[in-house]
């Protein structure tokens, strides 16, 4: 303590410490590396590396204890809007057999960009209502131009129908703050702001035309080079998800049905709750070679998706008398 | 309490302090060298602590989580200028408070602050001989001193939080905000008057201070 303590002060400081010490741990913040990564990349895309994808923060987080705190802590102003939207924008995509959303999770922006990711959700409202039924359209003429086994998978949606309707951009923090000196920091001292850099949202939407356009010309390999570029540096971003959704239809196409099993693996070791965890998780299951780890693989898809479209195979499996 | 939360900073642990800080300058040097596991393993060490620290200042909230995660991005893009001379989870630390500063300087809640002061104040108890449900008076003393406390401004208000509230001492409040220990004591004392004539006339302190 800087001097000696105000008696007067003492109580009222005691109980500003004591809640907010209940606060930390009602709140109990969840790390999250990749975030860090794509707010770094923000800032300065030169800063980090592009094989720095923040999968190491299953190492810093126990999964166990991110999904406990997934379900507690959803902004209660918003949680009610959210879920309803959620829903209902479930049910459309169901509809039109298209992968689902995962499950709302916590905000971690600040209040104040709450309206922004309402505005969002509404967004991705409007689309489903609006402009779904005509990326279906579009995806049938897609695929009688360009057909391929990748694309008759179900489920498995490349990324460039989402593009279409891509949600508004959630802004961050605006501005640049240079990190202290490593000498202490005066704090008379304003942080130093510094322009913004061309924002890797563009970037990584102009990846993805390219890979679209390579898939479209035949060069199969060029694609893939193009999307892994895009899952390496986009983190957990939506767009690294949808990268993966075409990277798994694509490595089919090359190396056939086993063809994804890398994909799927690393896809689910970033995104376990994802929209394609369900389909990542039942391919991995098909193409398990010893039978005692293809029970334990179906036991493990029905754990996380116990009325999946693939749960009726994973009880036969996980019934099924071991060999002996 | 205070001794909890002591319990909880290295930096107070002269025994640890040392290992630590030799640790986090390899991880740093890795990190630098684009090991990713390296910069994982900083970002684990230090996430709880740095966001306990901006906690105390901002309160535990997607706000706090927002300097938090700003923190590290920051601190990663500037890697290669930390230069070792005060340890790394200093150097974190300055990097938080000043993206503290920049969010008080943002949220310019003293006008809010003066009409929720109003509300609090005309629930005031009618003196120390009061003994209401001590549960409830200790919830009603935190928020009200949260509140006061954004009346006061930040280098006051930053010295009085991390001396009085978090419990840090004189030394370490110094290395943090980069000041001197004396400075230190000006800021923290200047608060306490601050507060305490806030308190005074808002009724929940008698003159003289009794509370």
């Amino acid at each position: 303590m800087s001097d000696e303590r105000d008696v007067v002060l003492a109580p009222w400081c005691d109980a500003l410490a004591d809640a907010v010490e209940q606060e930390i741990a009602r709140w109990a913040p969840v790390p999250d590396l990749a975030d860090v990564l794509a707010r770094a990349r923000e800032q300065d895309p030169s800063a980090v590396p592009e094989s720095w994808h923040g999968e190491d923060d299953d190492e810093v987080v126990p999964l166990s204890r991110r999904r406990a705190l997934s379900q507690e802590r959803i902004d209660p102003g918003l949680a009610m809007f959210a879920a309803a939207l959620h829903r209902s924008v479930e049910g459309e995509l169901r509809e039109r057999g298209l992968a689902e959303i995962p499950a709302p999770t916590r905000a971690r922006r600040p209040v104040r960009t709450y309206a922004a990711a309402a505005l969002a959700l509404a967004a991705v409202l409007v689309a489903a209502f609006v402009a779904v039924p005509r990326i279906v359209a579009e995806r049938s003429a897609d695929d009688r131009v360009t057909p391929s086994a990748a694309r008759t998978v179900k489920r498995v949606t490349p990324a460039s129908s989402w593009r279409i309707a891509p949600p508004p951009a959630v802004p961050r923090t605006p501005a640049r703050v240079e990190p202290a000196p490593a000498t202490p920091p005066s704090p008379t001292v304003a942080p130093t702001i510094a322009p913004a850099r061309p924002d890797r949202r563009v970037e990584l939407d102009a990846l993805a035309r390219d890979a679209e356009s390579l898939w479209r010309a035949g060069d199969l390999a060029g694609a893939e080079r193009v999307l892994r570029r895009i899952v390496a540096t986009a983190g957990k971003s939506a767009r690294a998800e949808l990268a993966y959704g075409d990277l798994f239809a694509l490595a089919r196409q090359r190396r056939g049905a086993a063809g994804p099993v890398a994909e799927w693996k690393a896809y689910l070791k970033r995104f376990p709750r994802g929209r394609f965890a369900e389909d990542a998780r039942a391919g991995l299951c098909k193409h398990v070679g010893a039978a005692d780890d293809a029970r334990t693989c179906w036991a493990d898809y029905l754990r996380h998706h116990p009325s999946g479209s693939h749960a009726n195979e994973a009880r036969r499996w996980s019934t099924a008398t071991p060999e002996p | 309490m205070v001794d909890e939360r002591n319990r909880l900073s290295v930096v107070d642990n002269p025994a640890a302090a040392p290992r630590e800080g030799a640790e986090d300058d390899e991880l740093v040097r890795r990190a630098v060298a684009g090991d990713e596991r390296a910069w994982a393993r900083l970002y684990q060490r230090h996430f709880d602590r740095v966001f306990r620290d901006v906690a105390y200042l901002v309160g535990a909230s997607a706000g706090a989580e927002e300097i938090v995660q700003e923190t590290f991005a920051a601190a990663l893009v500037g890697l290669r200028r930390y230069d070792a001379r005060s340890s790394f989870v200093t150097w974190l630390r300055g990097i938080a408070h000043n993206l503290v500063r920049r969010h008080w300087r943002s949220q310019s809640r003293r006008e809010r602050a003066y009409d929720r002061l109003a509300e609090l104040s005309a629930n005031a108890p009618n003196g120390p001989d009061e003994d209401p449900e001590q549960g409830h008076l200790q919830d009603r003393r935190a928020e009200v001193l949260r509140t006061v406390l954004e009346t006061v401004p930040a280098q006051l208000r930053e010295a009085f939080v991390l001396s009085d509230v978090q419990g840090l001492g004189a030394q370490e409040i110094a290395l943090r905000l980069g000041i001197s220990v004396g400075n230190v004591r000006v800021r923290a004392s200047r608060a306490r008057a601050v507060i305490r004539t806030e308190l005074e006339r808002l009724g929940w302190l008698e003159p003289g201070g009794a509370a």
